[in-house]
């Protein structure tokens, strides 16, 4: 299948696309080092007519580890509902400032484990390269890159761009 | 925060291996804008054995050396030229090469690192070389991993030709 060859590509080649047009796919999970993240991509790299795929994936680690009893469904649908806010909360940030951005850019919601589920996306779309920072909402900070960052720096097909977060 | 007229400083971590080759060839067909001055920094490894080598072959050994740095300056010297892309090559004596780029970077101010995943170490027991893994770690300045994907070098290889070849057509008319 000429698909194989095709996905094997460099540079702006994937999917029939000319060399100028990149397509890149930013991870975003919401914290402060991915939206800086996404703004020095914003200010530094974007060509115009670049295919911008902005991925975040769904934290429900809060209700996979809640130490409550699973048979609880009125606590559990309770804290699905506050993971679905929380998503759709940060969904809105990341759409405002495209918006204000004025980036016509394709926004996908993943589930599952960050980390895999942000290299699958980047395979499924054929991206270019993936841009993220080195760490976001996890709580353990004994790691200068964390666990969702490292496994997409470890494991992505494609070059990554890691943003480290800069306190301005 | 870099003002209006600031050089856009876009540091290069090169060592002898197809991957920097890789890296260099991914940057400036992709990322490279016009008007970013690229550093290349070069950073060699220690010559092991020497205590062991009689003066002719330590001799030797240094010109050779110093033969292979040469021709990789020249090299990329010539790719930048001949894509007009303004930047220099620097040889920095250090130990450990990922520390050694690290200080570079923040020495320069670089706007970002672009880096390969791996060198010509021999170890292949990792997914990612020693030396780009610390400096993903420690950069401040964003990092751009070119991790190569399989056909690479045909794919490079058969846009070169296609270049030359138009660049042939325009001259002819």
């Amino acid at each position: 299948m000429a698909d194989a060859a095709s996905s094997q590509a460099v540079g702006g080649q994937r999917d029939g696309r000319g060399g100028d047009i990149m397509a890149v796919l930013i991870a975003v999970d919401g914290s402060d080092q991915s939206f800086s993240a996404l703004d020095w991509y914003l200010n530094n790299i974007w060509k115009s007519g670049s295919k911008v795929i902005v991925a975040h994936c769904s934290d429900y680690s809060s209700v996979v580890w809640a130490p409550i009893m699973s048979t609880d469904s009125a606590a559990v649908s309770n804290m699905m509902q506050h993971c679905e806010d929380t998503t759709n909360n940060i969904l809105a940030q990341i759409q405002q400032k495209l918006a204000r951005a004025k980036i016509d850019a394709q926004l996908l919601r993943l589930a599952g484990e960050p980390g895999p589920a942000i290299v699958k996306a980047a395979d499924e779309h054929r991206v270019d390269y993936i841009v993220t920072g080195t760490r976001g909402l996890g709580t353990l900070r004994r790691t200068l890159l964390g666990s969702v960052s490292s496994h997409i720096v470890h494991h992505a097909h494609c070059p990554v761009l890691v943003c480290p977060f800069k306190k301005q | 925060m870099a003002e209006a007229g600031d050089e856009v400083l876009v540091l290069l971590g090169v060592d002898g291996s197809e991957h920097s080759v890789y890296a260099f060839d991914w940057y400036v067909h992709n990322f490279h804008k016009a008007g970013n001055k690229l550093i290349l920094v070069h950073v060699p490894e220690p010559a092991t054995h020497v205590s062991m080598m009689s003066h002719t072959k330590l001799q030797e050994h240094l010109k050779q050396y110093e033969e292979k740095i040469e021709a990789m300056k020249v090299k990329y010297l010539e790719k930048m030229e001949a894509r007009g892309i303004e930047g220099e090559f620097l040889r920095i004596i250090h130990e450990k090469p990922g520390h050694a780029i690290v200080e570079c970077a923040e020495e320069k101010r670089v706007k970002f690192v672009v880096i390969g995943t791996r060198g010509q170490s021999q170890v292949r027991r990792t997914i990612m070389g020693s030396c780009s893994d610390y400096i993903v770690h420690h950069s401040p300045a964003p990092v751009l991993l070119c991790r190569h994907s399989k056909g690479w070098q045909k794919e490079f290889k058969d846009r070169e030709k296609k270049e030359k070849k138009e660049k042939g057509k325009k001259k002819s008319r």
